[in-house]
Parts: C-alpha cells; sequence; structure tokens
C-alpha cells in the first residue's frame, strides 16, 4: 500500500497536470477565437450541472472504470493491455447475441449474458497471453492488432446483409435485446444503468484480488520483477495468460454493459475510444482500482462536457475533444516518463 | 441569519422566473445531424439550410441573433444519438428538435415518448408518436431523373452508382436510377457498389476508380460525404464524369462543375424549413410527411441540369458540362410521366 505522504504527493501531481492541461486547453481555445470563459463553464455545465449532466458523466465513466481496470489488472503484471478497445467489441457483440436469443428468466439472463460477454472479451485477451508466454510475442502489438480484428470483424457482422443486422432501422446495429437481459437504468431519463453498479462491484473485486488474495500478491509480484517471482516459486508464463485473459474479461463486461444498459443492442462502432480512456484511465488512478473509479468519473466528465460544448454553440465538438486530450496528455506524461524510465533502468 | 438566508433563496429563485416571463422568448431550434456531418456539400448541408433559413427568420422577428436561435451538432457516430436526443429534450429549451437521418429513429422511439410536450422532427424515416412528425422523400424519383441523363449521355452503355450503405433507402435510389438509365436507353448496364460509411471520401475515390477502369463513363453518388470521392475520381480523366444528389453539387462543390453534369434534388432544407415554421405558426402536427412529385406536396424532389430553370422539377444547375437539349426535353417527358403516374417507379 502506497505511504500517506506518497499518495499525498501522487495527488498533488494529478491536480498540477489537470490544471496545467487546462492552462494550456484555455490558451488553445482563446488562440482559436473561442469564448474561454463559455467554453469551461459549458464544459461544467455538461459534466455536473444538473441531473442530466451527471447522468451523461456516470455513462459514459462506466465502461471506462471496466477498461481502466482491464488495463491495470495487467500493468500490475508487467504487461500493457493496448486491446481493451477490442476485447470489449467482442463481449459486446456476443453478450448482445445472448441477450437477444437466448431465452431465459429476468436476472439469470442478465447473468447469462455477462458471463457471456465477459468470457468472450477473455478468450481475446487469452489469445494474446498465450502468444505472450509461450512464444515471447510482444502483446503492445498483438493486443493492439487483435482489436482491429475484433472491430472489423463486429462491422461485418452488423452491416447491411452481415448475419446480424437489424433490417427494421437499417442501421448497423443488431436487433434488441430481450426485455429479461436489459439491466435496469437507475437515474431515468438518462442513460445510467446497473452497470454502474456492476463496475464499481467489479473495481473492488479487483482490489481484494491484488491485495487481499494470494494469487493476487503472486500476480503482482510478477510485475514488480520476474525473475525474484521465478525464484518465489511463481509460475510466470501461468500468470502472464491469467492476467491478459483477466484484462479480456474486463473489458468484455465493459462492451457487456454498455449492450445491456446503455444501448439494449449492439451498435456497430459504438465506442467513441472507451478502450483508449481506460489506458489513461488505469495510468491516471496509478494502476490503483478504486482510483480507477475515480479516473473513470474524470473521464467520463470530460466526455459528457465536451458533448455540452458542442450542443450550446460555445465551441465546435473537435475543440472539446482537444481539451479531453490535453487532459489526458499530461496527466499521463509523468507517469508514463517514469515507467519508461523505470524499465529502461531494469 | 436564517430568515436573511431565505430570502437570498427566494431571491434566486424569484428573479429568473420573474425575467423569462418578462420576456417574450425567441422559439428555439435544436438540430440533431447525422453522422455524415456538415461539409457534405449535400444531405447535411441541405437540412442545416433548412434549419439555418427558419432560424433568420424567427430571429428577425424577435430581433436576436441566428446563434441564439439554433442550436446544432454533429454526432460522430450513431451510439451518440440517444445521448444527444436527451440532453436537447431534457434541456426543455427548445422548441422543436429536429432529427436528421434514417439511423436517429431507433433512439428517437426511446426518447420521444418519454418527453410527450415535445415536438420532435425526424428526417429519412418514420416513427410513429404524438409528438413526432416523420419527413420522408420519394428519393426514387431524383434518382430517376438522374438515370434518365446518365442512360443518354453514356458513351460507353455502362454507367455506375454510387451508395452509402446496402439498406432500403439507398436501394430505393439505386432502383430509381437503373430504371431511369434503362427507361432513356435500354442497352445500358448499371455498376453498383456500396462504400458502407458515410464520411469516407478516400473509400469513395477508390471504388469509383474501380466502376471508371470497368468501362462506366458516368457515375451516381448517393453516400454522403463518401461520394465527394467521386468527383475526385472522375477529375482523374477525360470522358469521367459524375452526378450528384440532393444538391445541385455543381454548386456545392464548384471546383468539380467541370464534371459534375447534373444532380438529383431532394429539398429537405424545404421539408425541414416548413416543419419549423408550423410550429412558429402554430400549425405544427406530428405524422407522415411525404415530399415527391408522386406525393401530396407534388415537390420535394427533381433534378438540377443544364442552364435553365424549365419548371418545378427541373431547375438550372451551375455545371460546366454542355447537356444536349434532348437530354432535356426525355428529362421533362420523365417528369411529366412520374406525375401524371405513366412512369411507375419500384423502389
Amino acid at each position: 500500500m502506497l505511504k500517506r505522504s506518497t499518495l499525498l504527493r501522487e495527488m498533488g501531481i494529478t491536480l498540477l497536470s489537470i490544471t496545467l492541461a487546462f492552462g494550456i486547453g484555455a490558451f488553445i481555445i482563446w488562440a482559436a477565437g473561442f469564448s474561454v470563459s463559455a467554453v469551461f463553464i459549458n464544459l461544467w455545465k455538461g459534466a455536473f450541472g444538473g441531473k442530466l449532466a451527471i447522468g451523461q458523466t456516470l455513462t459514459k465513466a462506466t465502461p471506462i472504470i471496466f477498461t481502466s481496470l482491464s488495463f491495470l489488472i495487467a500493468f500490475r503484471c508487467g504487461l500493457f493491455n493496448i486491446g481493451a478497445e477490442g476485447q470489449m467489441y467482442i463481449g459486446a457483440m456476443v453478450a448482445a447475441v445472448v441477450g437477444a436469443h437466448l431465452h431465459l428468466p429476468i436476472v439469470l439472463h442478465v447473468v447469462a449474458c455477462l458471463a457471456a460477454g465477459g468470457l468472450a472479451g477473455a478468450f481475446w485477451g487469452w489469445i494474446p497471453g498465450y502468444l505472450k508466454a509461450q512464444r515471447g510475442v510482444n502483446e503492445f502489438v498483438s493486443t493492439m492488432m487483435l482489436s482491429y480484428v475484433a472491430i472489423g470483424f463486429s462491422d461485418y457482422l452488423v452491416a447491411p446483409r452481415g448475419p446480424l443486422h437489424d433490417d427494421k432501422y437499417w442501421a448497423n446495429q443488431t436487433v434488441r435485446i430481450a426485455a429479461t437481459a436489459a439491466l435496469p437504468r437507475i437515474l431515468k431519463p438518462t442513460q445510467v444503468s446497473m452497470a454502474l453498479a456492476v463496475a464499481i462491484f467489479f473495481a473492488l473485486l479487483v482490489w481484494y484480488y491484488l491485495f487481499r488474495t494470494p494469487a493476487g500478491y503472486e500476480l503482482r509480484s510478477v510485475g514488480l520483477s520476474p525473475p525474484a517471482a521465478e525464484y518465489g516459486g511463481i509460475r510466470i508464463k501461468r500468470k502472464l495468460i491469467l492476467a491478459l485473459s483477466l484484462a479480456g474479461l474486463l473489458a468484455g463486461l465493459a462492451g457487456s454493459g454498455e449492450v445491456l444498459g446503455t444501448h439494449f443492442r449492439f451498435i456497430g462502432r459504438f465506442s467513441p475510444g472507451y478502450g483508449w480512456d481506460g489506458i489513461a484511465g488505469g495510468l491516471i488512478a496509478r494502476a490503483h482500482p478504486i482510483g480507477a473509479i475515480f479516473a473513470a468519473l474524470l473521464m467520463g466528465a470530460l466526455r459528457a462536457g465536451g458533448m455540452q460544448v458542442q450542443r450550446s454553440g460555445a465551441a465546435p465538438g473537435d475543440i472539446a475533444a482537444v481539451l479531453q486530450g490535453l487532459v489526458i496528455f499530461f496527466i499521463i506524461a509523468p507517469t508514463l516518463v517514469r515507467t519508461l524510465i523505470r524499465w529502461r533502468r531494469r | 441569519m436564517k430568515r436573511w438566508v431565505a430570502v437570498v433563496i427566494a431571491a434566486l429563485v424569484l428573479v429568473p422566473l420573474v425575467a423569462s416571463v418578462g420576456v417574450a422568448q425567441a422559439p428555439k431550434i435544436g438540430l440533431i445531424l447525422a453522422t455524415g456531418g456538415l461539409g457534405d456539400r449535400s444531405f447535411n448541408d441541405q437540412s442545416f439550410k433548412g434549419a439555418d433559413d427558419a432560424a433568420a427568420v424567427i430571429a428577425a422577428q424577435y430581433g436576436v441573433t441566428v446563434e441564439d436561435v439554433l442550436d446544432y451538432v454533429e454526432p460522430a457516430d450513431i451510439a451518440e444519438y440517444e445521448g444527444f436526443q436527451l440532453q436537447f429534450a431534457d434541456s426543455g429549451e427548445y422548441a422543436i428538435i429536429v432529427c436528421i437521418g434514417f439511423d436517429q429513429a431507433a433512439p428517437l422511439e426511446i426518447v420521444a415518448p418519454q418527453y410527450p410536450d415535445q415536438k420532435f422532427v425526424i428526417v429519412d424515416m418514420v416513427v410513429i408518436g404524438d409528438n413526432v412528425a416523420s419527413v420522408v422523400t420519394n428519393d426514387w424519383e431524383e434518382a430517376f431523373l438522374c438515370g434518365v441523363v446518365a442512360g443518354m449521355m453514356t458513351e460507353t452503355n455502362v454507367v455506375g452508382f454510387e451508395g452509402g450503405m446496402e439498406i432500403p433507402l439507398i436501394i430505393g435510389f439505386m432502383n430509381g436510377y437503373t430504371q431511369g438509365a434503362q427507361w432513356a436507353n435500354p442497352d445500358v448496364d448499371v455498376l453498383v457498389r456500396y462504400v458502407g460509411e458515410w464520411a469516407n471520401p478516400t473509400l469513395g475515390a477508390e471504388l469509383a476508380r474501380e466502376m471508371y477502369n470497368a468501362g462506366a463513363d458516368i457515375i451516381y453518388g448517393a453516400a454522403g460525404k463518401s461520394h465527394l470521392g467521386v468527383f475526385a475520381a472522375a477529375e482523374e480523366n477525360d470522358g469521367w464524369y459524375a452526378l450528384g444528389t440532393d444538391v445541385d453539387q455543381a454548386a456545392t462543390a464548384p471546383e468539380h462543375a467541370d464534371v459534375i453534369i447534373a444532380s438529383g434534388l431532394k429539398r429537405v432544407d424545404l421539408a425541414v424549413e416548413s416543419e419549423i415554421m408550423k410550429m412558429v405558426n402554430g400549425t405544427w402536427a406530428a405524422g407522415i410527411f411525404s415530399y415527391g412529385i408522386l406525393t401530396d406536396f407534388g415537390f420535394g424532389t427533381g433534378i438540377a441540369v443544364g442552364n435553365l430553370d424549365v419548371n418545378q422539377y427541373i431547375t438550372k444547375s451551375e455545371s460546366e458540362v454542355e447537356v444536349p437539349c434532348e437530354v432535356i426535353l426525355k428529362l421533362i417527358e420523365a417528369a411529366n410521366g412520374i406525375a401524371d403516374g405513366t412512369i411507375v417507379i419500384e423502389p
């Protein structure tokens, strides 16, 4: 566990980074000829100004909690899971199929969808894990490339003439899931659903696993020092495969939550980049599962605020995206630099 | 102390309340564009123009600026529609919310019933509801007229069609185009390609090149921003030409006026403007409103071709391509045939 002084210092660095990002963002907004105050007011309004705004933030934060967990559980084992985006698509697709075409009673159906989506994601994480452990294939490359495979495959499935295309609406999406498979919405009229509760539950679960069980301790010790772990009798290869499979499972749940709670169907290219946000979220959280909840809230707030900036006409959506990018960059940059330096020294 | 706090709270609540009652507010328009986005110089730009024109009228009436009246968003993908629809509706600021594009139907069916007092308009798809006006167009009519031009002007007897996605809406365009071409020229062959995306001009150009190389000399694009790539590809060789969609694209994409022979017209601007003005005049009603030559409105589709306004269906274009007189005469025959029912198009 972090010492209290370290914790405070880390929080201080994070806050400083956020301030710096907003400062530079303000300069860019000003230079582009938009009102800085209007953009920031709307960013705030869109993220926290009222029930709908908070709903938007929570809706966007929900999948990012999962993908942040996905990134950090692999990170704790010394692996970079860049492929959460694809694992999420696979999970979402399988959850949508189980949700629409299986007939089960309420609750059981939701559990079945989550399990199927999670396992599908886990399989998509197991492949690079196996390749890494048995053949030494760099997981950086394999997870990312498998992402493109997953997204492209899902595109094919829901495109017109694809086997899962919904003919009724013409759009690239599957049919609606059964009512028994839907996660109830908890903050109507917003899109926030029980998926949020599931996400927080899993954050606690991951925390318990990593810090309170021997298996989690072993997984972390592989990340801290592989030779020492091996000397201590831990079978490293199995841990590597397990870590990436768990990462895939969590990302798969992110997609399942989107299908079961937010959209009630699989929509082609539904993600604005939640998988990538998870990398940022995991790093902002300093790879701590509880921190991931708050990191995801920040990312979700930025996304929700960006929508309001666009709607109010304070600035085009692109400007909001620039701001999001800056915040992520400034928060991650120090962590990333530190991590890379540590890895080079090794 | 307590009383002081109460006074402040009362003031905070009452002042805006009184202020909002005192001034007659200009009705606000919310516009949610399709994923093709602004800059497609076709469907989205045309829809925006309709809303913008209406906003200008309202703004002049109330002495405010257009920006005060019209708010719009460009969703990047279909998963964002529901969030935006909720944001607009829940703010309660908008007298009317206009949703552009067929793919907004699924989320609107969820959102509209939650806000029964909010007026919605959806373009290109039907959503049933007491607070939704659905605006649809006989797209196959404009496509048929474009097919007539292609059938008569092709020298290779092979023409092309590039659609955005293989969905009933675009298949309607394709069928109208094919029937028009074969009505004017029974020997013509039609090549068909679908981009699969609405905002990918690079892929649009790639598919167009392939059709040109396979012998097509005129390609009709109905793919949003993607078929801007058809125009770019047509520039690459003498004798390669293109047809535009929904607006006179020789005017909206003037750099390609030398290859765009003509453009189908879909007056989605008029449709959007009329829905908004109905709201302003208090005559707005829910229901299905179908535009086209063969509908109650009798207008809404047509073709921009040549340099003369012939009638309400055949209007002049900024195109620099010479169009022979007999093509125009054939178009008049076709438009009249559609209007009086002697030409039946299978969409």
